[in-house]
């Protein structure tokens, strides 16, 4: 390399200068650009769709990173990239990690057992299920979930739950639910949930936050997520599974409290049934059939007092009873599947399944729903 | 390196060179380096090794000067100076145990006495080394003893046996020993320093050097991590220069080329590129051929990005340090890409590998001629592979581009005239194409760590069992 003369050096100098002046005016510019950038995506145009939501603790190896734009998010979706064919009768699943599939690769979810059953209507239409399970246990969080997908005209929705989504402080535990806040705040509104719920003041970001150096971890989640996309073509791989799963507790402790709540009944409100509710109405006229989850049933230590690491007996019996009232008040359609599927077939937690076990649920859900929609 | 290791890198760089005076500047880049030494080396199970690996680099550095000085009284009364300072720091950065706000080094390391003692200790050995044993013997015993730590760093049964000595020595349950815990940082680089050093000095071609200039060389902290390796007697001179403005803004340049070839373009790639994970699970041929084609665009932006903030940073203050890449996937055969990819290391190679070994092969009359070339061009780069880790991958890739190197001579020698011009184009096009593909499948020996897996590989780079 020559040493450059002097005129270079004022050239560069320039260059500097003006990059620098640049940067910031984009910096400043971006928050108030209204850039959806999320809605570009590489999935569905060259890239596959995924078949279930980013969600991912090991990117380098499960291809897959966790992000919060709920726009890329379905836009990398493979329910985006279908146009709805007259002949396909959709149906969306929604839910928390066992619906997502945590521990199972994409061909061992449930959607995936659901779909390779080849299920049609009676007036012969194909039912395809789409994944939209998310690994964070919030009802509001499903509902946020619930309002995207029904964009996408569904027939119906499937809705896995339990009761540890339940929770009325867990509702707005959650990154998707923190860094979507206007949207989620808007939907209460809408819903008219923000009576029904304590809700956490909406906090303005500063310019900072919003500039590009602000979302700078978000644009590059969003730039490694879209190149993942080729990998995940290429291996059909999104989720990274160790080789050795930790067991699920068995042995449990004699602790009958279910977060603060004591035995015998829980307080009114402890419980999110409002967002339950307002859910319903938000999907009128799509039909909702709600599906209390599989569950794992300890037999270990202190098994009479607790069903598994999550719940006590009283509080998951209690939770069923008004869960049953709640439905029959409502003439809703629920299953209870709660006690379906056998000990050996959960994996590191009480709701997480084997393959095996999410086949036998899927295998439930399809005589059900069939049945359903014979009915219908 | 991270980017904030990096723009701290650069700051550094922009510091020395802002010094006039080269003694000085010297002293700084001396300390500098240290402390980056000591700071990037990543922290190990084996307690205070993080301390103790950089600690036995520079003593290591001492030991070469030390043992090329022909008057070792004379030179120690004459670098006192320098050896004081090397020592505070070392000293200084133990002494950080003591401080609330601590460490420089990614773990706490042991009490100060220790570390003297341990010095005391070693100047005692060298004196004995230096004094009693005569200038080309302890020479010789250094090369074979640099070597063995090379082959010991690089092989993972040995490694592993280190481990579990070292996981004795600090009463740590050797069960838990693994190669990993001795990464060394920058070792390769220094080692392959030391030993042009011991090799130049055995060969009488070695310039006077004060200790200063020595340390600087071996430890120049641009240059620490990834190279490139320049040559003594080049960075002697470079180092008495001080930097123009017009460097520092060409220099800033590189830095800026490097930051966006490794942060942006490498980084970018990685997450495309072929892996020992992903290669058995890519389900069709054309995506592994992208994947590999990434990995092989990958490796290159990712070394040659280092080596560009090393010469920018270097340039900051007005060394100039000898280039690495020079297009080496635009070459049209693998004889004009090995001389343009990792330069330094292949002309370290050539010097004190290739070069003697095929002198004297030559001198062997009986020997026939294409023999003379396939073995020193084979042990070269069975040598160069095997410099990334003694195990079988590098083996067959060190092979794969020894046999290639082989046959493009062949081919040079064998072709009597040059195309018409008419066919140049044609043939030059043939032979980048060539030349890229074999570069980059060669790649797979590299990548894959089983001979099995990387056979599996090739049979899926050409459709079979899929």
């Amino acid at each position: 390399m020559q040493t450059i003369s002097s005129t270079q050096t004022k050239f560069w100098l320039r260059v500097a200068f003006k990059g620098f002046t640049l940067f910031v005016i984009a910096n400043l510019v971006f928050p108030f650009s209204n850039i959806d950038y999320g809605k570009f995506s590489l999935y569905n145009l060259i890239f596959m769709g995924r078949l279930r939501l980013p969600y991912s603790e090991q990117p380098s190896e499960s291809y897959n990173v966790t992000i919060t734009n709920l726009d890329a998010m379905f836009a990398s979706h493979i329910l985006s990239g279908k146009p709805k064919f007259s002949t396909e009768y959709r149906v969306l699943l929604i839910g928390d990690s066992a619906t997502w599939g945590y521990l199972l690769l994409p061909d061992q979810t449930l959607a995936a057992y659901l779909n390779e059953m080849q299920l049609h209507t009676p007036d012969g239409k194909q039912v395809v299920f789409y994944n939209l399970g998310y690994p964070v246990m919030s009802l509001l969080k499903d509902v946020l979930l619930l309002k995207r997908g029904l964009e996408y005209q569904p027939d119906l929705v499937l809705w896995l739950v339990t009761l540890e989504s339940f929770p009325m402080q867990k509702q707005f535990a959650s990154p998707l639910l923190e860094q979507n806040q206007s949207e989620v705040m808007r939907m209460l509104n809408d819903l008219e949930l923000n009576k029904a719920m304590p809700t956490p003041p909406l906090v303005q970001q500063p310019l900072w936050k919003r500039s590009l150096i602000g979302q700078r971890k978000a644009l590059a989640d969003w730039f490694r997520y879209q190149l993942y996309g080729f990998l995940w073509t290429a291996t059909h791989i999104d989720h990274a599974i160790p080789d050795e799963i930790p067991e699920k507790q068995v042995d449990l402790s004699a602790d009958t409290e279910f977060y603060s709540q004591s035995p015998p009944n829980f307080d009114p409100h402890f419980l999110a049934f409002a967002v339950l509710e307002a859910a319903f109405h938000l999907a009128t006229p799509t039909p909702i059939i709600l599906i209390n989850e599989p569950m794992f049933i300890s037999n270990g230590l202190n098994s009479q007092i607790r069903y598994n690491f999550y719940y006590p007996r009283w509080a998951y019996d209690e939770y069923r009873n008004l869960l049953a009232n709640f439905c029959l008040e409502r003439s809703l359609t629920c299953w209870d599947i709660w006690n379906l599927i056998p000990p050996d077939e959960f994996t590191n937690t009480a709701i997480h399944m084997t393959p095996q076990g999410t086949a036998q649920t899927a295998q439930w859900i399809a005589t059900a729903l069939d049945k359903w929609m014979q009915k219908r | 390196m991270s980017i904030q290791q990096v723009l701290l890198l650069v700051f550094l760089a922009f510091l020395c060179g802002r010094v006039k005076n080269h003694r000085i500047r010297n002293f700084l880049l001396i300390v500098s380096s240290f402390v980056i030494f000591y700071r990037f080396q990543t922290a190990t199970p084996i307690f205070f090794l993080d301390f103790w690996l950089p600690t036995f680099a520079i003593l290591m550095a001492l030991t070469v000067w030390a043992a090329t000085q022909t008057s070792l009284k004379k030179a120690l009364k004459d670098n006192l100076q320098t050896l004081v300072i090397a020592l505070l720091v070392i000293s200084l950065i133990s002494a950080n145990r003591y401080l609330t706000l601590c460490c420089i080094t990614a773990t706490r390391p042991p009490h100060l006495w220790v570390v003297l003692s341990f010095i005391v200790i070693f100047f005692i050995l060298l004196a004995v080394f230096v004094l009693a044993i005569p200038h080309g013997t302890r020479l010789g015993l250094l090369i074979i003893a640099f070597i063995a730590i090379f082959v010991v760093l690089k092989t993972p049964e040995f490694s592993l046996l280190l481990s579990k000595v070292l996981r004795w020595i600090n009463q740590q349950d050797p069960r838990f020993s693994s190669p990993n815990d001795l990464v060394w940082l920058g070792i390769s680089y220094i080692l392959f320093r030391l030993l042009h050093l011991l090799f130049d000095s055995r060969a009488g071609r070695l310039p006077p050097a004060n200790l200063a200039e020595t340390l600087c060389y071996i430890f120049f902290f641009p240059a620490l991590v990834a190279g490139p390796i320049a040559r003594f007697p080049q960075f002697q001179a470079e180092l008495k220069k001080s930097p123009q403005l017009e460097e520092v803004v060409e220099g800033m340049q590189r830095v800026f080329i490097g930051l966006f070839r490794k942060f942006v373009l490498a980084d970018s790639l990685a997450l495309l590129s072929l892996s020992p994970q992903n290669a058995p699970l890519i389900q069709s041929s054309i995506y592994l051929w992208t994947a590999l084609l990434a990995y092989s665009l990958r490796i290159y932006f990712d070394f040659s990005g280092y080596t560009d903030i090393a010469i920018g940073s270097a340039r900051l203050m007005g060394i100039r340090l000898p280039e690495n890449f020079n297009a080496p996937y635009l070459k049209t055969n693998l004889i004009q890409f090995w001389s343009s990819w990792h330069i330094t290391l292949a002309d370290w190679f050539r010097s004190y590998v290739f070069n003697p070994l095929a002198r004297k092969l030559r001198l062997n009359s009986a020997m026939p001629s294409w023999l003379t070339i396939l073995i020193p061009q084979l042990s070269t780069m069975l040598l160069i592979g095997l410099w990334h880790g003694i195990s079988p991958n590098f083996f067959l890739w060190g092979a794969w581009h020894g046999v290639g190197l082989f046959l493009n001579n062949r081919w040079t020698s064998l072709r009597k005239s040059a195309p018409s011009s008419r066919f140049q184009a044609l043939q030059s096009f043939f032979g980048w194409g060539l030349t890229f593909a074999f570069v980059t499948l060669g790649w797979v020996w590299f990548l894959m760590p089983t001979f099995d897996g990387a056979i599996e590989t090739f049979r899926k780079l050409l459709g079979f069992g899929l």
